[in-house]
């Protein structure tokens, strides 16, 4: 059945505000002012990984997909280790790395990974490794504006390739969450995937990071350079996320009712993620006017010394670290105040609904044949097309519920599927339902329906589900659910 | 997918009508346009389809209910006669896709033999014969087909609606639609839709649907199927009929979900076990007995006329029960309902367009890629499908969306800019789009103040600044009208 299509033309910008990105080149736009590096030096600075991963298959989770492996690029830095974005190395078996086009891959270690970036080092055993190698000076400003070169192996071949910087912008990169400065860039065919360096004036700019049809976007050295000193330090802090839903404070008439002036500028806080570190010191509709002595504009940007007007969380990783705090000014029910921010680390993990599993091995309970897990991303993204064709209720409760975890809620429990057996015979077709309780206790994870499990009504075990999915409570036999554990066989 | 079987205008040369049918199979042409769901005020560019209807009665002339939906003209044809007659929609039922037609021209269907509708539903594997006009032909066409299933089945039109359907090989194509499935001289269903991947499987509607239809109109009035509004499992898990204590001589289904205000409202709880309805038994599988078929035992309640007395066996609390209820409809579920032949509901003020959401709205907006962020998407179809069933208390609330925004000075600096659901205008909770205009009617402050879900957006528009731009903004968009509430 066609319906009318709808008189407008493009898509709304409604977008979460805090995903939005609207930095644009400032500044000269020149880069560092430096000779350009030949060939020969480059081929020195980048070296060819090649990953071997093998992740759970989450909708069976006691099974393993199929190995894969991905080549890619690796940056070398100071101390005898290997850059790499951490993108393709979720669940990995082995890492090699492979020097100068030479034909032999040497294994490598992760010397450290932080999947919230995602970033890590490699580091690589064999002594005469390294001999020949050298690492590229980090630029500390990134042009925003001009020519850079792509520096890359690809198959056993070095490749420079010419790109321009489009324009710099502040954001989270592949499933990491942690927000950083970005270099666009706009260039034509290339072969680069991630981990290529991104070179201006002899100088590191950045590595990508990821790349479309004509564009690739890079984390900017500045940034590269947070991560590599952090590395140093021991212990490894990390960097924060604020955790805010903020919009911005453009209208006019909205500014008027908040009582903010002409001359100011201001974000409004909307919601704040509980387990964020703003949620600690900032309160929704609070006005954002400062941070760390820095003006807000009303679209949410600030004044960048070297870069020009930027959205204002860049200020939470630049030269931050978690356990730091960040000074804020806020206009809060017509009052001005200073406050103080924790920024805290915070990992996918203590969301309510992970929204990936980067580093985290499956749990779940089988029960009678029936699959109990906690709902996370990992699980939804196993489902072809999953926002528009996965379970809905499901993906529902990630959209909406996923970042809110709460002392009732800290996950939410699903039956995934039914492994037939006897004991589940007219429960087969269930799957994707929210479970509320097991034997009467609420759940808040699955340790609640481990414990729930030892205390059955007997003689059944009793699950009940979240109303409004069409099933609310079905029963299994204690004594057949213990036969059938000797039954189900999960290979 | 199920697809309606409209079919663009053809032509083809004339030849003489199957005798079984004779003139009594007519071509339908209607030329309809629907509202433009994100301009309310105004309709979409209309087109001309075909489909087939045939007479019945006393002058009445059967079809589906979607070849003549948002009809502005529809002329129906004998196979026999050059002239085509205007014909007027007596009576639509969206529910169950059918709708009657009449023709003023008294002569129109002289010498017309009336086609009886038979009793029963056909037999598996038995065949049957669709007439119709597929393809928009001229000629009546038929094709033979088996009967491989009969079973409860969505009927796409309403985009929600249930009914036991026939499915039948018999090519049921586009043009086709309202057209008579025969069987022995008598009409055993009404062509209604086929699915799209496959060739070769077309539906029809059965008699007894169709009686349904025809007897909730002998008042003059159609009023729908009720809506039983149980969820049910089936009790083939010896655990759960253990625990319900249920003897092992005993069938039904377990009742899983009660929705307030349905049929089974007030006469179900959940676990009961439904064992039979009107002196029929439920298998433990949730299927009857209907002549040789065996159906969902939904069929039973479905029959139902609105306000008909019935009577459930069921299990409760370790003993039988007989209990006695009527059947209704549920007038919060019409909102899952794609709407047709009406004027969509909206307010505009300050150029913000506001809408209730419905299914109609969501499509919409899903078909033309508005809902791209996945937050809003979830929080319409949450509130759309699941909110009722999880806080039955706000199951009266109309979620107002406030769908885009007719730029002008006054709101051109917005953030939002939809579509967004509204939550609170100033101050107020928002339960409908009455209650939206009245908030903002009966604000004597600066401003107007819009909050929505699910970020918590906050939206101001200085309040005598969007009175004085009201008249502008409805002149420069042509919106000929405000509002619809």
């Amino acid at each position: 059945m066609e319906l009318p299509r709808t008189g407008t033309s493009k898509s709304k910008q409604l977008l979460l505000a805090s995903l939005l990105a609207s930095a644009v080149a400032f500044a000269d736009g020149s880069p560092p002012a430096a000779a350009a590096l030949p060939a020969e030096r480059l081929r020195k600075a980048v070296v060819a990984v090649r990953a071997t991963v093998q992740n759970p298959n989450w909708r069976n989770p006691w099974k393993k997909l199929s190995p894969e492996t991905a080549e890619f690029n690796g940056i070398v830095a100071e101390g005898h280790t290997i850059l790499v974005p951490a993108m393709e190395l979720v669940g990995y078996t082995l890492i090699e790395v492979q020097r100068l086009g030479e034909q032999s891959w040497v294994p490598a270690k992760v010397k450290l990974i932080d999947y919230d970036l995602p970033l890590a080092l490699l580091e690589v055993e064999e002594a005469g490794f390294w001999n020949g190698l050298e690492p590229l000076p980090l630029a500390p400003i990134v042009p925003t504006a001009g020519d850079v070169q792509l520096a890359m192996w690809q198959a056993g071949k070095f490749e420079l390739a010419n790109a321009t910087v489009a324009r710099l912008e502040v954001d989270s990169f592949g499933f990491g969450r942690v927000r950083a400065l970005a270099l666009h860039l706009a260039t034509t065919a290339t072969s680069a995937v991630q981990g290529e360096a991104v070179v201006a004036g002899g100088q590191l700019v950045g590595m990508v990071s990821s790349s479309g049809k004509d564009d690739l976007v890079a984390i900017a050295s500045s940034f590269l350079g947070e991560f590599l000193r952090e590395a140093a330090h021991s212990p490894y802090r990390g960097f924060a996320r604020l955790g805010t839903y903020w919009q911005s404070l453009t209208n006019p008439a909205l500014r008027n009712s908040l009582g903010l002036h002409p001359e100011d500028g201001g974000v409004l806080m909307n919601r704040l993620v509980p387990q964020g570190g703003a949620a600690q010191a900032l309160q929704p509709r609070d006005v954002l006017l400062e941070v760390a002595g820095h003006r807000i504009d009303a679209s949410g940007r600030f004044e960048h010394p070297k870069y020009g007007p930027i959205r204002w969380s860049l200020l939470v990783t630049e030269g931050k670290r978690a356990g730091d705090a960040l000074d804020m000014l806020v206009l809060r029910e017509g009052k001005r105040q200073h406050v103080s921010v924790p920024l805290k680390r915070w990992s996918a993990q203590e969301d309510r609904i992970p929204p990936n599993m980067a580093g985290q091995k499956p749990d779940f309970v089988v029960v009678g044949g029936l699959v109990f897990q906690e709902l996370t991303g990992a699980y939804l993204a196993s489902f072809p097309n999953w926002r528009l064709a996965g379970p809905a209720r499901l993906v529902i409760a990630n959209d909406l519920d996923g970042e809110w975890p709460s002392p009732e809620h800290p996950r939410t429990v699903v039956l995934t599927v039914v492994l037939p057996d006897p004991a589940n015979l007219g429960y087969q077709d269930l799957h994707d339902l929210i479970v509320e309780s097991v034997n009467g206790v609420r759940l808040r994870n699955l340790a609640d329906l481990r414990s729930a499990l030892t205390r059955p009504v007997a003689p059944n075990h009793v699950v009940e589900f979240f109303p409004g999915q069409g099933i609310r409570r079905i029963v299994l036999d204690v004594a057949e659910v213990e036969a059938a554990a000797k039954r189900v066989q999960l290979d | 997918m199920l697809a309606p079987l409209l079919a663009l205008l053809l032509s083809v040369p004339p030849q003489a009508p199957p005798a079984e049918v004779g003139d009594s199979v007519l071509r339908v042409e209607v030329f309809h346009s629907r509202y433009d769901w994100t301009n309310p005020w105004r309709s979409v560019p209309g087109q001309t389809v075909s489909g087939t209807a045939f007479v019945i009665s006393e002058g009445r002339i059967l079809t589906n209910a979607h070849v003549v939906s948002d009809a502005h003209q529809i002329t129906v044809k004998r196979p026999d006669v050059a002239e085509p007659a205007v014909a007027t929609v007596e009576a639509i039922a969206h529910d169950c896709d059918l709708a009657i037609l009449r023709v003023a021209d008294k002569n129109f269907l002289k010498g017309v033999r009336a086609l009886k509708l038979g009793d029963e539903v056909p037999q598996l594997r038995s065949q049957v014969v669709t007439y119709g006009y597929p393809e928009g032909g001229t000629e009546v066409s038929n094709t033979a087909g088996i009967v491989s299933r009969v079973e409860f089945q969505p009927y796409v039109h309403s985009g929600t609606d249930w009914h036991l359907a026939v499915q039948t090989d018999a090519a049921i194509n586009p043009g086709n639609s309202g057209g008579p499935v025969m069987q022995g001289g008598k009409v055993v269903g009404v062509a209604f839709q086929s699915l799209s991947t496959k060739q070769s499987i077309g539906y029809f509607i059965p008699i007894p649907v169709i009686r349904h239809f025809l007897t909730d109109l002998k008042d003059g009035h159609y009023d729908g199927f009720p809506d039983l509004g149980v969820a049910t499992l089936k009790m083939v898990s010896r655990a759960l009929r253990r625990e319900r204590g249920v003897p092992a001589d005993k069938s039904g289904v377990v009742v899983q979900e009660v929705a307030p205000r349905g049929t089974g409202d007030g006469l179900l709880q959940v676990g009961d076990v439904l064992m039979s309805v009107d002196g029929v038994s439920v298998a433990d599988d949730g299927r009857i007995a209907l002549g040789p078929h065996h159906v969902a035992f939904v069929y039973l309640f479905d029959q139902k006329q609105l306000g008909d007395s019935l009577t459930v066996k069921i299990w409760r609390a370790g003993k039988e029960m007989e209990l006695s209820g009527k059947a209704r409809r549920i007038p919060d579920n019409d909102h899952l309902r794609l709407s047709y032949d009406t004027r969509p509901h909206y307010l505009v003020y300050g150029g913000m367009l506001f809408m209730p959401l419905d299914l109609t709205l969501f499509s919409v907006l899903e078909g033309s890629r508005h809902l791209q962020n996945p937050q809003v998407r979830s929080n319409l179809l949450w509130n759309l499908v699941f909110r009722a069933k999880e806080q039955p208390a706000t199951s009266s609330r109309e979620v107002v969306v406030m769908v885009r925004i007719f730029r002008h000075q006054v709101n051109s600096q917005m953030f939002w800019t939809g579509p967004v659901a509204v939550s609170r205008v100033n101050g107020r909770d928002i339960q409908s789009l009455k209650d939206l205009a009245e908030s903002l009617s009966a604000n004597q402050g600066p401003f107007q103040t819009f909050e929505f879900e699910p970020f918590s957006g906050l939206e101001t528009l200085d309040r005598a600044k969007a009175d004085a731009a009201q008249k502008e903004i409805l002149e420069q968009y042509g919106i000929t009208s405000d509002r619809n509430l």
